[in-house]
């Protein structure tokens, strides 16, 4: 299914980053000591893109216990 | 917004400003989910669905092999999957070919999935990419096909559908999945995101329930369908401007959409809400933000 919007046009990123604990972070072996993780969302004037940020800092919020 | 999150304005075909989207502090692991995309009906060539959905693509996995990003997830579309005849279920594949799918918009999908296999293979990028089918679910402030449907039917401007099913997933079981698929995707590996398939009539029903509206009974046959597409290609060639019920359009109704997601609920814990209830919550949402009415015994009662 498809959309022609022209909203996708525009194209805002969002970085976010999240300080979690590294003990919540099931890959964290991949990481190599790397204490923090950035995520980094293209498209989020979309909805999918969006819906994602909002599960990020949702996720963030129950790891960190901080914002 | 919290302190730990910041929104950052470029432009996937700008390596400048994806530069900048890519600078982070030392030791920090990137995680990468590249949503963008220009999504269209347009059967036809556009430079500017190639630029975003291809260059752009390309330019998302070399920044994130230069910064040794720890995960790329890649949201693609089943529109880059080829199709099955009758009712096959449609499973994952390992290439992506632009001439074995039609329309332009799932071409420019198989090509920019197949630069993120390429980088998997030749550059050691662990990746994973995603393939959602139609996406439906409140919010969807850009008004999407379902939405643009929704709205159509509430508004009474539907009085006909063409036969043909619906394949749609709601946003937020999408979200959940493409989060988890940058723990738990396995590196290369694709994952089928849909959800049942839904007919024609079955979806003009669930709209006359959900909205208390006299229930659209007229089913046009497929073929109909197909020539009121081309006969919109043909417009939109010769207005210029953007049609709904293009010849991709329509494909996109009549062709087989039974996808399999057997893999991504293995190994992506993915699950799926009932239709009903996404369509529920997109009408709740469209009347909050006053774009349809509903009638007063339409609505539920709490």
């Amino acid at each position: 299914m498809l959309s022609l919007s022209r909203v996708y046009v525009r194209f805002i990123f969002v970085q976010y980053s999240l300080y979690i604990d590294r003990f919540t972070i099931n890959n964290f072996t991949e990481v190599n000591n790397m204490e923090n993780k950035v995520y980094l969302v293209t498209g989020i004037a979309g909805n999918l893109g969006s819906s994602v940020a909002s599960r990020l800092l949702a996720d963030g919020k129950k790891s960190a216990g901080s914002f | 917004m919290p302190k730990e999150a910041d929104i950052f304005v470029g432009d996937v075909t700008d390596t400048e400003s994806l530069e900048r989207f890519f600078s982070v502090p030392a030791n920090t692991g990137i995680v990468c989910i590249h949503c963008a995309a220009i999504v269209t009906v347009n059967p036809d060539y556009s430079p500017k669905v190639y630029a975003v959905n291809v260059q752009g693509t390309q330019n998302i996995v070399d920044m994130c092999t230069a910064h040794h990003a720890v995960k790329l997830v890649h949201v693609s579309s089943t529109s880059a999957i080829p199709e099955l005849p009758g009712t096959s279920p449609i499973t994952e594949v390992s290439r992506y070919n632009p001439d074995l799918v039609t329309g332009y918009y799932g071409k420019s999908k198989a090509l920019g999935s197949q630069i993120v296999m390429d980088a998997v293979h030749n550059k050691n990028l662990n990746a994973s990419i995603v393939f959602p089918t139609g996406i439906c679910g409140p919010d969807d402030y850009a008004f999407g096909p379902v939405a643009s449907f929704l709205i159509e039917y509430c508004a009474g401007k539907l009085t006909a559908g063409v036969a043909g099913s619906f394949n749609a997933v709601d946003v937020r079981d999408l979200a959940d999945a493409i989060v988890t698929c940058t723990e738990t995707g396995r590196k290369g590996e694709g994952y089928i995101l849909g959800n049942e398939c839904v007919s024609m009539k079955q979806m003009f029903h669930i709209l006359a329930v959900q909205t208390h509206t006299k229930e659209v009974t007229t089913i046009l046959p497929s073929g109909i369908g197909k020539i009121i597409g081309k006969a919109s290609d043909i417009a939109g060639r010769i207005t210029k401007k953007p049609q709904r019920m293009t010849s991709f359009a329509v494909y996109n109704l009549v062709r087989n959409n039974n996808f399999d997601c057997t893999k991504a609920r293995k190994e992506l814990n993915f699950k799926t809400r009932p239709f009903e209830e996404s369509i529920s919550d997109t009408v709740a949402w469209l009347e909050r933000e006053g774009k349809i009415a509903v009638s007063d015994k339409g609505k539920k009662h709490e």
